[in-house]
């Protein structure tokens, strides 16, 4: 007999007032899903569910209370991590002036210090103008010569190209009008990228936490995803930043557009992908 | 300049606020799917009084896989005395005609191939032609790429015992999932489509809708809503709207399963989501507002109606949505009182989830929950599509006819399939 009917059969035996008509419908849905080997036969694919006890929905509303609870109370401990990246990296990237922070306030009481290079970055100069030009269009001339299954990297690199085209007509004509800088820039998305970490338990709690997966594997790819964001975004900032500080501004609406939060929702929909490939615990039942 | 920037502001909130609605209407499919109650009242049909039926098989340059639509058809269990096949010619260049005209001769009484050699292109021209010769009640078409299973026009079939239905629509699943990406994404694309999509519109009695191949109609209900119309790159859109209009039930059948063969090369991707595109959001202009305004509709019908009809329209939006962020961004402007990135942000965290959410989720209630590994890699799909949108927008797909009317030019499928691969 599989470990599902057996658990069936056993909750059928712990009820404790009687209610035979009950029993009868529970025995007989029980039979009707037990094959001739007391095996589990699972509906046809058109017709499956997956089965949500009320206990389920307080487990994901649970788990996600309490890592957006963990997290809002590690938001000092994130701040100070991010700084000591900042600093560690901001020698070996060449840049200049050190690390500051800035202490941001979300929802009007959770305090986090975001931290940020001070160095500038400078204006494209004609060099650096011409340079981005050339680059640009040896891409999208690069593009025209992709074919076949390379379409999907043609257009993406197009899209690429076509942002670059307008921080080229933008820093063309009117240069001294940019309103962004680099510390401004790295402090905002770093901010962002926090919020997004703390949305993480948010969007699985509405989600992946529904399906019929343990709670320790809910736990595990939710630290997972949290833990390659905290790192993740420092980095990738970092590396934005030293990007900008050499290229001048004339790199940053690509870095904000295509490099800023993309990657790290690729990352989130890539370990998504990964939970929900996961074994389901009525096919693990099955299996044992 | 302040003016410019304030309107475009606006422009943006109001496009992430119609994303959020698709957002939101992707999470409550998904979870009706997932967790509701399905309903499938015409699964269990099995014994019946079956009726007559006419099953048509378009088929334009066909030659490589039209044998084998028929064949699985002949290997059907529908009563033969039942059944008329007509498989239509249209204006092929290649066997196809030589092809129909040798199992009409082994099947004279069963297979009736029509031939188109002139006239208007396209499918529903050819299914107009081929009105006169239909007979029965029932209206069941395939694409000759197509491959029905043993009991599948029983299935499409049985729904029409109830006198409201007016089409019936099956699933449909890749047959060449394997072969490479653009294929395995399709998969997961059309599987989210059909069994989260078109069965949560099922369970919550909205709009499915009719796919025209592997579906079925009603004679009475085509007449009453004025017949197949040539003048549309998407003849089942528009027929779905015309049903829904006319008060006639569509039925989808997440049983019904039958295999089609998808395109394995993108510029074939593209050329089929531009045509789309193009004939769905003809469909919009046409019923958009007739369907907003029916009083005979509930309420979330009306709801559901409208938005499918936008679905390529928020492709569109997607993009203009990005380029205001763009020129929001080089002024320094907020938008409603948050950065534009976090607006961007914001919809890129939740927004494009439930859609992901939505194919994961499909993937699993398949049993292949294997493939949902290539969940990010959709994205390069999605960025195929907004291109070929855009250009489904772009004018060149219809041209003007003689009489003063515009007949729509149509691009032929292409087939992978090896000759007799499949018997």
């Amino acid at each position: 007999m599989s470990a599902l009917a057996r658990a069936s059969l056993s909750a059928l035996r712990r009820r404790r007032t009687p209610d035979p008509e009950a029993d009868r419908r529970a025995m007989l849905a029980l039979v009707r899903s037990t094959g001739a080997r007391g095996g589990r036969i699972d509906p046809h694919r058109s017709i499956a569910t997956i089965d949500l006890a009320p206990h389920d929905m307080l487990l994901a509303a649970c788990l996600s209370l309490a890592f957006l609870v963990v997290f809002v109370a590690g938001l000092e401990l994130l701040g100070a991590l991010w700084t000591g990246i900042f600093g560690a990296l901001a020698e070996p990237l060449g840049l200049a002036g050190g690390v500051a922070h800035r202490v941001s306030t979300v929802a009007g009481a959770i305090q986090i210090a975001i931290p940020y290079f001070v160095a500038r970055a400078p204006l494209p100069g004609a060099t650096a103008w011409w340079v981005t030009l050339v680059v640009t269009a040896i891409v999208l001339i690069g593009t025209l010569f992709m074919r076949g299954a390379w379409l999907p990297l043609s257009y993406a690199l197009r899209f690429a190209v076509a942002i670059q085209a307008s921080a080229l007509l933008f820093f063309g004509l009117v240069p001294a009008r940019f309103p962004h800088d680099l510390q401004g820039y790295v402090s905002a998305m770093m901010l962002v990228g926090a919020a997004i970490i703390g949305v993480v338990p948010v969007v699985l709690g509405a989600t992946f936490y529904l399906m019929d997966v343990g709670w320790n594997r809910k736990v595990a790819l939710t630290l997972l995803m949290m833990g390659h964001l905290v790192v993740l975004v420092p980095l990738q900032y970092a590396l934005q930043a030293a990007v900008i500080v050499h290229a001048s501004l004339i790199v940053m609406p690509l870095c904000f557009l295509l490099f800023g939060v993309l990657p790290e929702i690729m990352v989130i929909v890539a370990l998504f992908g990964w939970g929900m490939s996961w074994e389901s615990l009525r096919a693990r039942g099955r299996r044992q | 300049m302040s003016l410019f920037l304030t309107l475009c502001s606006w422009a943006l909130s109001a496009i992430v606020l119609v994303l959020c609605v698709y957002t939101v209407r992707h999470y409550l499919f998904t979870i009706n799917r997932l967790f509701g109650r399905q309903r499938h009242p015409y699964v269990d049909v099995e014994l019946a009084r079956w009726p007559h039926i006419t099953v048509c098989i378009a088929a334009h340059n066909e030659e490589l896989v039209v044998a084998h639509a028929i064949d699985a058809l002949l290997a059907g269990d529908y009563p033969r005395d039942r059944l008329t096949i007509i498989p239509l010619d249209d204006r092929s260049t290649d066997r196809t005609g030589e092809i129909l005209d040798d199992y009409s001769a082994f099947y004279p009484e069963l297979i009736r191939p029509i031939h188109r050699f002139d006239g208007e292109p396209g499918k529903a021209a050819a299914l107009r032609a081929a009105m006169e010769h239909v007979q029965g009640e029932i209206l069941i078409v395939f694409d000759a790429d197509y491959l029905p299973g043993k009991s599948l026009l029983r299935q499409l079939v049985a729904p029409f015992f109830d006198p409201q239905v007016g089409a019936v629509m099956g699933r449909v699943v890749p047959l060449n999932v394997g072969t490479n990406l653009l294929t395995r994404m399709l998969d997961l694309e059309r599987s989210a489509g059909y069994q989260v999509d078109q069965q949560a519109r099922m369970n919550l009695r909205l709009v499915p809708q009719y796919g025209g191949t592997v579906g079925g109609v009603r004679l009475r209900a085509l007449e009453n809503c004025g017949g197949w119309r040539s003048d549309t790159l998407t003849e089942d859109t528009d027929l779905t709207y015309r049903l829904l209009l006319c008060g006639w039930e569509t039925v989808y059948q997440n049983r019904s399963e039958c295999y089609e063969e998808v395109p394995e090369h993108w510029p074939v991707r593209i050329r089929q989501i531009t045509r789309w595109s193009d004939g769905h959001n003809q469909a919009m202009r046409d019923y958009a507002v007739q369907v907003l305004r029916d009083r005979v509709l509930s309420a979330w019908q009306r709801l559901d109606g409208f938005l499918l009809l936008g679905v390529y329209a928020v492709a569109s939006m997607t993009l203009a949505g990005w380029l205001l962020t763009l020129i929001l961004w080089y002024g320094g402007r907020n938008v409603m009182g948050f950065s534009a990135v976090l607006v961007v942000a914001s919809y890129n965290t939740v927004g494009n989830f439930a859609s992901f959410f939505e194919v994961a989720a499909a993937a699993r209630l398949d049993g292949y929950q294997g493939r949902v590994r290539l969940l990010p890699l959709l994205l390069v799909g999605y960025l195929v599509t907004l291109v070929a949108v855009l250009r489904g927008l772009l004018p060149g797909r219809r041209r003007r006819n003689g009489d003063g009317g515009t007949s729509v030019i149509w691009d032929k499928t292409q087939r992978y399939r090896p000759d007799g691969a499949i018997t």
